[in-house]
C-alpha cells in the first residue's frame, strides 16, 4: 500500500509535489522522528529496566510497580485520564523534534532551490507558484506534524508493552489496567485536530518563515529572526508594550487553543485532558481569524515573490 | 507557417541599466533557431521573458499566451534546459522521472527509460553522484520524452567535452525534432551548431543587430580570398571586414553579387562566428 501511495503513475501534479517534497525533506519528515522514537525507547528501557530508576510524574516519585499498584487503587475513569496523560507527555520530545523540523523545513522551503539552482528546473515544469507554495506549506504544517503523529503512536504502544511487562507476576491485569483504559483512536484524533489548530493559530509564523525563504540571500533563520527581535526590542524600549512578542509567543506555544493566557510555555499538566471539541472551540476567538487573515496575506506575497524571483 | 513567438517593442531593465531595447522578433514553427550574442548581451533575458520566468515590458506572445502570467500553462508546451547544474542535487534519477511524469501530462516515460538504457546512467542514484555529462544526459532525456512544442536550450553544453556536445546536437535531431517543432539555442560555439540552424539572431547590447535565415545569410554574406593582383580592387568594393592571416587576405561583403566577386577570387560561405564578430564591432 504505501508503495502505491509513493509511486507515480501517470498525471498527477499534486502528488508529484508533494512526493517532491518527500524526497527532498525525507530527514526532517521521516529519519527525525524515526531517531527521537529510538532513543527514547533505548532510554526508557535502559533507565527503567536496566537501572531500575524511578519515575517522576506530577511530583511524586514511583518505581513502575508502585504506580500499577497506586494506579489500580483508583478509579476508572481517573486510571484512564492518568494514563492518556502519561501517554500524551510521552510524545512531546517526538513532537518538539518535529516542531524544529517544521520551522527548518519553513525557513528553507523556497530558498533552498534558489541556492542550487534548481529553481530553474522547477519552473521548467507546468506548475504554478500557486501550488508549489501550497505544496510546500502542506508539507511544513501537515504531513511533518502526522508522520510524527504516527511515530508518537508507536511510542505510546511501545510504552504500554513495556507497562504490560511489569504487571506480569502480580495480580494486575495488563489490560484492565492499561490496555483497555487507552482510546487510541481518540488519543490520536486529539492529537491530529491539535497539530491541525495549532497549525491554524500558528499560521502567520510560519507563513512569515515561507517569506523569508523566499527573499533571504542568506541565512533565512537569520534574517527572520533578527529583525523580529529588533522591532519587539523597539516596542518595549520606546511604546512599553509587548504586542509582537504576545502575538509571536502564544501562537507559537499554542497558548490560544488552551485559553492559558498566561502567554508562553506549554501547559503540560493539562495535555491529554482536552477533548478534540475543546482543541477545535478555541477557533471561535476573533484572533484566530486575525492571525489567518494576515497568514494569507503574507502567503500572498510569498507567491508573488516566488514568479518575480527566478534567480 | 504559423508564428509560435511574437515580440513587439519588448523591453526590460534592470535598474538603469536596459538589458533588452524595443525587440521585435517573430519566430516560426519548425525553425531551430540561434541566438547569438556577447555576454552581457542580453540573450537570456531574451529567453528567460519568453518562458516567463521575468517580467518584462512590451508585448510578447509565446503560442498564443502570456508567458509571465501564464508560466504555469506555457510550460505544459515548452521544455528548457538552462544550465546543467538546474537539476536538483538531492533528487534521484528514477524521482526526476516519477516528478516529470506527475506534472506532466505528455510525458512518455517508455521513452525517457529507453534513451537512459542507453547510457551508463544509474537510476537509482543522486544527481549529486553523477558527472556533468551524465546529468546532462538525465536532463535531455526527460525533455525529449515530454511532447512539447518549443525546446529553449541556453548553453545546454556549457563545460561538457567535445564527445558529448556532438552527441547531444545529434541526439537532439535525430530524437527530438521535427517541423511540429521549434528550437531555441544560445551557445559560445557558434560552429557547432552553425549547420542545424534554420535561422539566426544577433543581438548585441540589449538589440537585435540581425535576424535572417540561413540562406538569406548565405545568399547576402560572402567570404572572398582575392588572388593577390586584385587585393586592391576588392578592398575599393567596401568589404565589411579585411582580415589577413598567414599572408592570404581575405574579405568579407554584405549584399554584393556572387558573380561580381567571382572574379576577383575564390568566393565562400561565411560562417556565423565570422560573421558574429563583425556584427559585435558594430559595422
Amino acid at each position: 500500500m504505501l508503495a502505491s501511495i509513493i509511486k507515480i503513475n501517470g498525471y498527477n501534479p499534486f502528488k508529484a509535489l508533494m512526493l517532491r517534497e518527500y524526497w527532498e525533506n525525507r530527514r526532517a519528515i521521516f529519519t527525525t522522528p524515526l531517531v527521537i522514537t529510538g532513543i527514547s525507547m533505548v532510554l526508557i528501557i535502559i533507565s527503567m529496566g536496566l537501572l531500575g530508576r524511578s519515575i517522576n510524574i506530577d511530583g511524586h516519585s514511583y518505581t513502575l510497580n508502585e504506580m500499577i499498584a497506586n494506579m489500580s487503587a483508583q478509579k476508572a475513569q481517573d486510571i484512564s485520564a492518568h494514563i492518556n496523560h502519561i501517554l500524551m507527555v510521552s510524545t512531546l520530545p517526538i513532537m518538539i523534534g518535529a516542531w524544529f523540523c517544521m520551522v527548518f523545513t519553513a525557513l528553507g522551503a523556497l530558498y533552498d532551490e534558489r541556492k542550487d539552482n534548481s529553481i530553474l528546473f522547477w519552473k521548467s515544469m507546468p506548475v504554478s507558484d500557486l501550488q508549489t507554495v501550497l505544496a510546500k506549506l502542506l508539507n511544513v504544517m501537515l504531513v511533518i506534524p502526522f508522520v510524527a503523529i504516527g511515530f508518537t503512536v508507536i511510542f505510546q504502544v511501545f510504552l504500554l508493552i513495556v507497562g504490560s511487562f511489569t504487571t506480569l507476576g502480580t495480580e494486575y491485569s495488563a489490560w484492565d489496567l492499561l490496555w483497555s483504559s487507552t482510546n487510541f483512536p481518540l488519543m490520536v484524533f486529539s492529537e491530529m485536530t491539535y497539530m491541525i489548530i495549532y497549525g491554524l493559530w500558528a499560521l502567520p509564523i510560519f507563513a512569515w518563515f515561507m517569506l523569508v525563504s523566499v527573499i533571504a540571500k542568506r541565512t533565512p533563520l537569520l534574517l527572520a529572526t533578527i529583525p523580529v527581535a529588533l522591532v519587539i526590542l523597539f516596542e518595549t524600549l520606546f511604546f512599553q508594550s509587548e504586542y509582537l512578542a504576545r502575538f509571536i509567543g502564544m501562537r507559537l506555544t499554542g497558548a490560544h487553543i488552551f485559553g492559558t493566557d498566561d502567554g508562553f510555555g506549554l501547559n503540560f499538566t493539562s495535555l491529554g485532558a482536552h477533548t478534540p471539541l475543546d482543541i477545535i472551540q478555541s477557533a471561535a476567538q476573533p484572533e484566530f481569524w486575525f492571525g489567518l487573515a494576515i497568514a494569507a496575506a503574507i502567503l500572498y506575497a510569498t507567491i508573488l515573490l516566488r514568479k518575480r524571483n527566478s534567480l | 507557417m504559423t508564428n509560435i513567438i511574437t515580440a513587439k517593442n519588448l523591453n526590460k531593465s534592470f535598474g538603469s541599466f536596459q538589458a533588452l531595447k524595443n525587440i521585435n522578433l517573430t519566430i516560426q514553427k519548425g525553425q531551430i533557431v540561434g541566438i547569438i550574442g556577447a555576454n552581457g548581451a542580453g540573450k537570456t533575458t531574451l529567453l528567460n521573458s519568453i518562458l516567463g520566468l521575468s517580467a518584462y515590458d512590451g508585448d510578447l506572445n509565446v503560442l498564443g499566451l502570456d508567458p509571465y502570467s501564464q508560466r504555469d500553462e506555457l510550460m505544459k508546451q515548452i521544455c528548457f534546459i538552462s544550465d546543467v547544474a538546474t537539476l536538483p542535487k538531492w533528487i534521484k534519477v528514477s524521482e526526476a522521472i516519477d516528478f516529470v511524469e506527475g506534472v506532466h501530462k505528455s510525458f512518455n516515460r517508455e521513452k525517457a527509460l529507453a534513451f537512459l538504457a542507453g547510457t551508463t546512467v544509474p537510476l537509482d542514484k543522486k544527481i549529486r553522484q553523477l558527472s556533468k555529462g551524465m546529468i546532462v544526459q538525465v536532463h535531455l532525456a526527460l525533455i525529449m520524452s515530454i511532447d512539447a512544442k518549443i525546446l529553449v536550450l541556453d548553453e545546454p553544453t556549457l563545460g561538457l567535452d567535445i564527445i558529448y556536445r556532438k552527441k547531444f546536437y545529434h541526439q537532439l535531431l535525430e530524437d527530438f525534432f521535427d517541423e511540429d517543432r521549434t528550437i531555441l539555442i544560445t551557445t559560445h560555439q557558434v560552429d557547432e551548431i552553425e549547420n542545424i540552424l534554420s535561422q539566426v539572431i544577433f543581438i548585441r547590447e540589449g538589440e537585435i543587430a540581425l535576424e535572417a535565415n540561413m540562406e538569406a545569410i548565405t545568399e547576402d554574406w560572402m567570404m572572398l580570398n582575392p588572388t593577390a593582383q586584385n587585393i586592391a580592387a576588392a578592398r575599393a568594393l567596401s568589404p565589411a571586414s579585411e582580415q589577413t592571416m598567414l599572408g592570404r587576405t581575405s574579405f568579407i561583403f554584405n549584399g554584393k553579387s556572387r558573380a561580381e566577386l567571382e572574379k576577383l577570387g575564390d568566393v565562400s560561405r561565411v560562417n556565423l562566428s565570422d560573421l558574429f564578430v563583425i556584427l559585435m564591432e558594430g559595422k
